[in-house]
């Protein structure tokens, strides 16, 4: 079930009819109830699976938390083994199979990938890091736990919730009075424009370039990898709105998955404000076990290209994704190496540290390097990567042509690509000034009228409506 | 100090206001996006701009009316003004909502609806021309609920679902076409200008569904009770074809009809008496062009001259006009 769809506003609208009308003691099992109806749309009889490894993972941490320091590990290991172990099998067997050994398709398996295999693997793994460290006490209650790994609006592409930020909102029922519901409605609505007035129009431009990248000039192509980075972005952070308004009808605050990741200074930096939950998962199960920073630069390297590439392949079992992530962790080790380098050229140029033009400098480059990169998330093989890139590079000896740009983008939805980006370029100046991602809007008719001006421009501008498929979120597929 | 919160009485307006608006501004968006119809029926916008209760004659159906019959060679014939207000394969339960909404501004003497729908099957695939075009209402939105396919009703009742994506090619003269609609020379006919000739045929497919015909003659009778409340004759015919339905289901259709006390004709034979030329007259077996479209029109011209009499404040000129662009136009298809 996808947020913007009629069957979800349904689900929605008795979901949370339910949520308010009924008794604190019903409460939770309508809302699990609701999770599990939710899930069971999308993810058919992998509800079992899910269901499975939520029960298993809640009596191994139980049995983790009360063992002593060699069964802690085992039962730890135990509860791993079967999450991760799990999203191994489902989504790298084919991979490995096909790809490191060479196997007839009739050997590869058939089976469709979990829906949100990846996300809730994660949530169960974190939760039994965070308790065998003892972050904080397992959970005692089956219901309240399932909720957490269960919950609707971060189950099928996160934000990646941990123990510690969601499980205490469960377990105290937060109040979900008139000011949540209207902060959590302007999110989601928020959210459903972002998705099918931008993210989804620049993705008919994209595909069509993608789909035959010899069909259009190099300047078209060049065109389609840079609306990609903003599709991706704008696609991704508009389901994290709807999953936070969603949430926040119900009285639930869920983690912010991005700080306004492009108006950034270094590749390095992106990585701290881009799908944050799952960053800070890496970072605090991966990469500071491995080491972190404190054993050296070499070490440090390796560390974070390792950390990389699991976060490749986490999005896709394709060497794509694999040499997308080790691109990220290549860039920010030639930062690490470069720095000094750049700081002496910086200065030569007369860019001081108090400048203005340095941080546009900077920010201009840290997009190029990760639109760049995108072309190997984006790309079906690395062969379309580097055909790709060469065929980009093709203006320098024919032109950007024009006229193939405007076949692909006619000129009136070109001129408006500036207008359409706006709105969320002023969302992201309001987060990186520290600003609330949306105003209040107190006024019932400013909430109102804002509320009208969004679904206005989604009924005229939006992907949606005869002629147009339903397009998944990007971040469904892993 | 802390503001306070507004009171729930001025939410809840804030909120129908804005609720209020939203309906209201994408219903126009949508009829302002959507192409104007401009032939082949449904020209609903042309329709309303004839002059207020001017019309003696209305005819119904589905594209074997606006395709065979010009109200200006019927005027040039008898006087009567007349306008084809069919449709695209138009149902029986679609005729029943067109008559209601064509009644609000015309009170014709007569209305003439073409009976071959009485065959077709409970949704013929083109709800959406038939209704996109029909004014906001009671009856488009009863016509969506009992008349159209359940996967249409999104784009029918909100018309920027089917239209929107518009936005891209629309001009400001779509608008105005929608703002100050033309009205329309044809009256609603559509010239057809090929030529294929035809040998008359029985067409063994044309046989009725026993279940559909029942439902279909349930909305004939629903007509029938219309236009005898609202005291206008009723004639219902079966159109001349290449193709005719075999003789056993005409002879039915006309028993059926004439039990519920409508007037029926049968002219499915009625070809030479017209003196219709099988070689030169048809667009396809079952549509005339624009040759046999004036034959045929003459012949209700002719045969329905005096009855009714045509209104004494007739509008001469512009049936006039209507008759020399109707000529020019088929002298430009026939040439062309």
């Amino acid at each position: 079930m996808s947020f913007p769809s009629l069957g979800f506003a349904a689900f929605f609208l008795i979901l949370s009819l339910g949520w308010h009308l009924l008794p604190g003691k019903l409460k939770k099992p309508w809302l699990l109830l609701g999770c599990l109806v939710f899930y069971a749309q999308g993810g058919g009889l992998w509800l079992l699976l899910l269901m499975g490894e939520t029960l298993a993972v809640w009596l191994l941490a139980l049995a983790a938390e009360k063992g002593n320091w060699g069964k802690k590990r085992l039962w730890t290991a135990l509860g791993l083994g079967l999450t991760l172990g799990g999203l191994v099998v489902f989504k790298y067997t084919r991979f490995f199979l096909r790809d490191l050994l060479g196997a007839y398709p009739a050997f590869l398996p058939t089976w469709v990938l979990p829906l949100g295999i990846s996300f809730f693997s994660f949530t169960l793994a974190g939760y039994l890091f965070d308790v065998q460290k003892g972050k904080y006490p397992a959970e005692k209650n089956l219901l309240d736990f399932a909720i957490f790994v269960c919950f609707f609006p971060t189950l099928l592409s996160g934000p990646i919730e941990r123990g510690n930020t969601l499980l205490p909102q469960i377990r105290d029922l937060p109040a979900s009075g008139g000011e949540a519901r209207r902060r959590g409605l302007l999110r989601f609505a928020w959210g459903l424009t972002k998705k099918l007035v931008a993210a989804d129009t620049f993705s008919l431009y994209v595909d069509a370039a993608y789909a035959d990248p010899s069909a259009v000039s190099g300047g078209a192509m060049l065109l389609a990898v840079i609306l990609y980075s903003f599709q991706i972005y704008l696609d991704f952070s508009a389901y994290t709105d709807m999953a936070s308004g969603c949430a926040g009808m119900l009285g639930f605050r869920l983690t912010e998955n991005f700080s306004a990741p492009y108006l950034t200074l270094s590749v390095k930096d992106f990585w701290k404000k881009w799908h944050i939950s799952l960053t800070s998962w890496f970072r605090e199960y991966l990469y500071f076990p491995l080491g972190g920073s404190r054993k050296g630069k070499e070490r440090t390297i390796l560390n974070i290209l390792i950390v990389f590439a699991v976060s490749g392949l986490w999005h896709g079992a394709a060497w794509t994704f694999l040499l997308w992530g080790l691109v990220n962790g290549l860039y920010q080790a030639a930062g690490m190496v470069t720095l000094p380098l750049r700081q002496k050229l910086w200065r030569r140029l007369g860019l001081g540290k108090k400048g203005k033009l340095l941080p546009i400098i900077r920010c201009i480059l840290s997009f190029g390097f990760i639109t760049a990169s995108w072309i190997l998330f984006r790309s079906e093989t690395l062969g379309q990567a580097v055909y790709v890139v060469k065929h980009i590079l093709l203006i320098l000896r024919y032109g950007f042509g024009w006229d193939s740009l405007l076949s692909l983008i006619p000129l009136r939805q070109l001129r408006l690509i500036p207008l359409g980006l706006l709105p969320f370029v002023w969302e992201d100046v309001r987060i990186a000034r520290g600003k609330p991602r949306l105003p209040a809007l107190r006024n019932p008719f400013a909430f109102w009228g804002v509320m009208l001006l969004l679904m206005l421009t989604l009924a005229v501008f939006g992907v949606y409506g005869l002629g147009f498929d339903a397009k998944e979120f990007v971040y469904f597929q892993f | 100090m802390e503001k306070r919160k507004p009171g729930l009485g001025l939410r809840l307006l804030a909120f129908f206001l804005a609720l209020l608006l939203f309906l209201t501004l994408t219903w126009l968006l949508g009829w302002l996006l959507m192409p104007q119809r401009k032939e082949y029926g449904s020209l609903w916008e042309q329709y309303r701009q004839e002059p207020e209760r001017s019309l003696d004659l209305l005819f119904f159906g589905s594209s074997i009316v606006y395709c065979d019959v010009s109200p200006a060679w019927i005027w040039e014939e008898s006087g009567l003004q007349s306008w084809v207000m069919a449709g695209p394969e138009q149902t029986m339960a679609l005729t029943y909502y067109y008559m209601k909404e064509a009644f609000k501004t015309q009170s014709p003497r007569l209305a003439v609806l073409e009976a071959g729908s009485l065959l077709f099957r409970k949704y013929q695939d083109y709800s959406r021309a038939n209704v996109s075009t029909m004014p906001l209402g009671l009856n488009r939105i009863s016509a969506v609920f009992r008349a159209a396919e359940r996967s249409e009703w999104k784009g029918l009742l909100f018309p920027l679902y089917n239209y929107h994506a518009r936005w891209t090619e629309a001009e400001w003269a779509d608008a105005e076409e929608h703002l100050h609609p033309a009205q329309d020379m044809m009256a609603g006919y559509t010239p057809l200008a090929r030529s294929i000739p035809q040998e008359p045929r029985i067409n063994r497919d044309r046989v009725p569904e026993e279940e559909t015909y029942l439902a279909n003659l349930a909305w004939l009778k629903k007509i029938g009770d219309l236009c005898e409340k609202k005291g206008i004759r009723l004639l219902v015919y079966l159109a001349p074809s290449a193709a005719r339905t075999p003789y056993e289901v005409t002879e039915r259709i006309g028993a059926d009809v004439r039990e519920m006390g409508i007037e029926f004709l049968d002219l499915s034979d009625i070809a030479s008496e017209l003196g219709v030329n099988d070689e030169l007259d048809w667009y396809d077996p079952l549509h005339f062009n624009i040759s046999g479209a004036e034959k045929f029109s003459r012949w209700w011209g002719r045969m329905l001259a005096g009855e009714p009499a045509p209104r004494p404040e007739a509008e001469t000129e512009l049936w006039k006009k209507r008759l020399e662009v109707l000529e020019a136009r088929k002298e430009e298809l026939q040439s062309g």
